[in-house]
Parts: structure tokens; sequence; C-alpha cells
């Protein structure tokens, strides 16, 4: 991957597509590279994209996903697909993540619209994950970011989580 | 790095925070093949001749 590239406005348009296509209902982009809008710059090797299936079953419609996507030029690598030389997971929503994603922000990047969970969201859905990497995310975001509490509460309490003692 | 710093690096805007990750990656990627040419050179130092892989 040549530097100063990170193809995130190729990969909203690739999400753009298949919600137009009836493919998925929404998206938003979640984990590390939307934690970094937050705090400050660190190293991340892929994006996680999660989107509300259309497909309720238990593929939630991933081959019609990738296939769509392998139209558009990305290739395959395990659980990822692979846009010029940078991993996506694609995540199916739900419970918590669903929220999140219906409720994250619209942004643009590259003239390219595209939708970032919230900050608040992401603390939830690491303290729910709860690995290490994870605990070490919300230490930083809770000292980094412009969390919004009583959202960040009313959320923690509407899934029955709590953050880990600091 | 100070906290300060790292508070100003924080508030870059989303753009250039992923200009910096793919910097990182790519000195990352780096650090990690020449660490794997060390350490491949270091194997064939202590092979035994006539054995090296």
């Amino acid at each position: 991957m040549p530097a100063s590239s990170i193809p995130l406005a190729e990969i909203f348009a690739a999400a753009n597509g298949l919600r137009a296509a009836g493919l998925i209902e929404e998206y938003a982009l979640g984990g590390a590279l939307a934690a970094i809008r937050y705090t400050e710059p660190f190293t991340t090797y892929d994006a996680d994209i999660f989107f509300i299936p259309v497909d309720s079953g238990l593929s939630a419609g991933i081959p019609g996903i990738y296939a769509f996507l392998q139209k558009l030029g990305h290739t395959m690598d395990g659980a990822h697909t692979v846009l010029r030389g940078f991993p996506v997971q694609w995540l199916a929503a739900a419970g918590l993540t669903e929220e999140a994603v219906r409720q994250a922000d619209a942004i643009e990047l590259e003239g390219v619209p595209g939708r970032i969970m919230r900050a608040e969201h992401l603390v939830a859905i690491a303290a729910s994950v709860g690995r290490l990497k994870d605990r070490a995310r919300i230490e930083q975001m809770l000292e980094q970011a412009e969390l919004d509490r009583d959202s960040l509460d009313a959320i923690l309490l509407r899934h029955h989580l709590k953050l880990p003692d600091r | 790095m100070k906290p300060a710093r790292r508070q100003v690096l924080a508030r870059l805007p989303y753009e250039d925070k992923l200009r910096r990750v793919a910097e990182l990656i790519e000195i990352s990627t780096r650090l990690r093949s020449t660490r794997v040419k060390e350490e491949q050179s270091e194997t064939t130092k202590i092979t035994p001749k006539g054995h090296e892989s």
C-alpha cells in the first residue's frame, strides 16, 4: 500500500453501492479506523465496516455482498476483502452495533459520503468486547475524545455494560 | 510522547490522521521486513556448513 493512501473513500463508495443495490440496509465504519477520528493516529491494518443485513438468514447476505465487491475490483483474503492492498472486514451488525450503525455520523471524504460510528458507541462496543486492546482503546478515548458522557452513560445502561475500572 | 502533543494530534482533521496512519503502516512494514532479513541472515550464519537452508 502506498503511503498517504488508506482507500477509505473508495471503501465508502463500495458500501454506498451495496446500499444502493439493496444488498445492505445501512452501514458505518467502526473499529480502530473509526476510533482514529477521535484520537491521535495509531497503526491499524484493516477497516471494519458494520452493516445491517437485508437478508435475515444465517449468511446475512455475505455471498451476494462479496460477489458485488469482487466486481468492483476487491480481492478476497480469508474473511477480508482487499482494496488496493488494504483489508476490509464486513461485519453484520446486531444489537449494540446495529444501534451504532443507525446512529452513525454522516461524513464526507474526498467528496464521497460515508458513515462513521460515534465516539460513544465505539467506547461501548469496546466495553462489550473487553479484550486487552479494547480496554486500551477505552482508556485512549476517555483521555483524548470529546465524549458526550450523558450519551455514553445512556448507551452503557441500555446495553447492560460498564466501563472497566481505571 | 507528551500528553499535550497527543491531544494536538487527536485534534487533527480526519484526512490528515488517515495519511499519518498510512505512514505508520509503511514504517511498521519496513521495520518488519528488515527484522525478517536480519533473522534470516543470523540463521544462515549459525547453520553448520553444508546445511544452509
